[in-house]
């Protein structure tokens, strides 16, 4: 009994802990911005849409989510492409390679953004790459390749190996069994890898921050991170074009909440 | 034969390729180039002199690198003795089902580890502000509407509020993983202890707990990587501020490349944070390996 009770207390003051605050900031975002400077906790007394028409227009919030949609979902479909496949290669194509391969890439897990953002910058400035769609892209997909890979090869391994056989008996070569069989049983992980990259690359700040300085190429988190400069003080404002950009992740968050557990659970745990 | 054995090594390439180019132009060569700067004085343009171990000799006399070691290490350490524990236990309540409304409460703590660094750091900035949230609930409860917190501003406790921000938004993460590594546990293990009148103290303690220790080790690594990389909800909340009180090394490090165009001296700070990123984690390997020895002997 004391056992349950500490349970029930525990969960209570975490779900209290974790929903206040985005309680809060929700119906601030609806609050008029006299009424955030005469009382800060209190509800809305007149509830107003201002903040977030204001936030849309100034934020300029519809240009930036095409260019967070474009660099989401092409880095998406390229991790998802580029993964599996090496992933296949690594555990069902005999290979003195491979435990080098896999091991070089897989220790990227471990690298930071940090820790190669200088000489990148350098690279993509020699290159003309910098404020460029690509020169975005390029580094979200490397960033997101060793997980990706890691996660793919843990299912790819749990295919059996019969099957491959069996193919190959029948006079079928590896890039015909992995277009025919591996891939369409591949389906589970792909969502999840997806689903997981997509989220990564909606949420990043630092590459984007650091490789562009033009504004035809913000991404949402940018554009949020600059409205703080602008909007110090309005908290109205601010916290609606925090609702507006958090958004997307809602969806994404309802409809695939299985998927997004499964990425971040599997983050942490050896295959 | 041997033309077949040639076709599988060609597949082999062609699957792999794409992967390992990218990997190893974006990533790979970066890191060893970075290592290169990392013993010069190159200021962003013209030709890099080599400096030797310069930088990093200035590096370890910078009270504020010490400040900032000092600050990763609350950062790990609460990583290790707050979320992972409390990970830990929410996810043992909703996996023994102790609770009604599981579903629900899986979502809430999950939830916040979803949200964008930026949008984390823009919440609690106006929380902790002087004249934020806390500052106000503060002031109406002991009725002084001037009331303003500064503990923040002092050097000790000016980290605090991101240590606060840390266990609000990754608890969900480590409550997630454990959740999915205590469904594996065998059902029938269970119900023969409960049928052996074992109570819950009990079933945590000898049964669920020696099973994930494994875990504990993973997500210890995982915790202690991702707290050395971490930077960006400090940035926009604080920028490292009062006067560098709550930065960290990665901060640090981006403060000293990008700000102050020290290029080799920033990617000397990226040298030490991966050095002590794999330290660390051999380290917690060996504690690990010795902790689970022990506790299997124990229960022999």
């Amino acid at each position: 009994m004391p056992f349950r009770v500490a349970a029930y207390a525990a969960l209570g003051f975490f779900t209290i802990f974790t929903t206040f605050p985005l309680i809060w900031l929700t119906y601030t975002s609806f609050k008029p911005e006299t009424e955030i400077v005469s009382n800060m906790v209190a509800l809305p007394v007149n509830w107003t849409l201002n903040n977030y028409i204001q936030a849309w227009k100034l934020g300029e919030f519809s240009h930036l989510f095409v260019n967070s949609l474009i660099f989401c979902v092409m880095t998406t479909v390229i991790v998802v492409l580029f993964s599996v496949s090496a992933a296949f290669a690594f555990t069902k194509i005999p290979s003195k390679l491979t435990p080098i391969m896999f091991s070089f890439i897989v220790m990227g897990l471990l690298v930071t953004i940090s820790s190669s953002i200088v000489p990148l910058f350098i690279a993509e400035n020699f290159l003309g790459l910098t404020n460029t769609h690509l020169g975005i892209i390029i580094p979200y997909v490397a960033f997101n390749i060793s997980f990706a890979v890691y996660l793919a090869a843990a299912f790819v391994r749990s295919i059996p190996n019969e099957l491959i056989e069996a193919a190959k008996m029948d006079g079928a070569g590896y890039l015909r069994i992995y277009t025919a069989i591996v891939l369409p049983m591949a389906r589970p992980i792909i969502t999840t890898i997806a689903i997981f990259t997509f989220h990564a690359c909606w949420v990043e700040y630092v590459l984007v921050y650091m490789l562009s300085s033009d504004a035809t190429i913000r991404t949402v988190q940018i554009g949020l991170s600059l409205l703080k400069g602008q909007l110090s003080f309005n908290f109205g404002f601010l916290f609606a074009a925090v609702v507006i950009s958090s958004l997307p992740l809602l969806v994404l968050y309802l409809l695939f909440r299985k998927h997004l557990q499964a990425g971040f659970s599997m983050g942490a745990v050896k295959g | 034969m041997a033309s077949a054995a040639k076709s599988d090594r060609i597949s082999y390439a062609i699957l792999t390729a794409p992967a390992l180019l990218i990997y190893g132009l974006v990533i790979v060569i970066p890191v060893v180039y970075s290592l290169v700067l990392s013993f010069t004085d190159w200021a962003g343009a013209g030709i890099p002199n080599f400096i030797g171990f310069t930088n990093y000799v200035v590096m370890f006399s910078d009270p504020i690198f010490w400040w900032g070691l000092r600050n990763n290490g609350l950062v790990i350490l609460v990583s290790l003795i707050g979320q992972i524990p409390l990970g830990f236990f929410l996810a043992y309540v909703i996996y023994r089902r102790l609770v009604r409304g599981a579903g629900f409460f899986e979502a809430v703590i999950f939830f916040p580890a979803l949200l964008s660094p930026v949008v984390v750091a823009l919440l609690f900035g106006v929380v902790f502000a002087p004249t934020g949230l806390v500052s106000q609930i503060i002031g109406r409860a002991i009725n002084d509407p001037m009331f303003s917190l500064t503990i923040f501003n002092s050097k000790n406790t000016a980290i605090l509020p991101y240590l606060i921000v840390l266990l609000w938004m990754y608890t969900g993460i480590y409550f997630i993983i454990f959740l999915a590594n205590l469904q594996k546990t065998s059902p029938e293990m269970l119900e023969a202890a409960v049928l052996d009148g074992a109570n819950e103290w009990h079933i945590l303690k000898s049964l669920i707990l020696p099973q994930q220790v494994p875990v504990f080790l993973t997500s210890a690594i995982y915790a202690v990587a991702g707290s050395l990389k971490s930077f960006e909800i400090l940035w926009i909340m604080t920028n490292g501020g009062p006067s560098y009180y709550s930065s960290v090394l990665g901060l640090y490090m981006i403060q000293n490349t990008f700000s102050f165009y020290k290029y080799g001296f920033g990617s000397a700070i990226s040298v030490v944070l991966i050095l002590l990123s794999v330290f660390l984690i051999l380290i917690l390997s060996a504690i690990a390996a010795r902790f689970t020895r022990v506790y299997e002997e124990g229960t022999h």
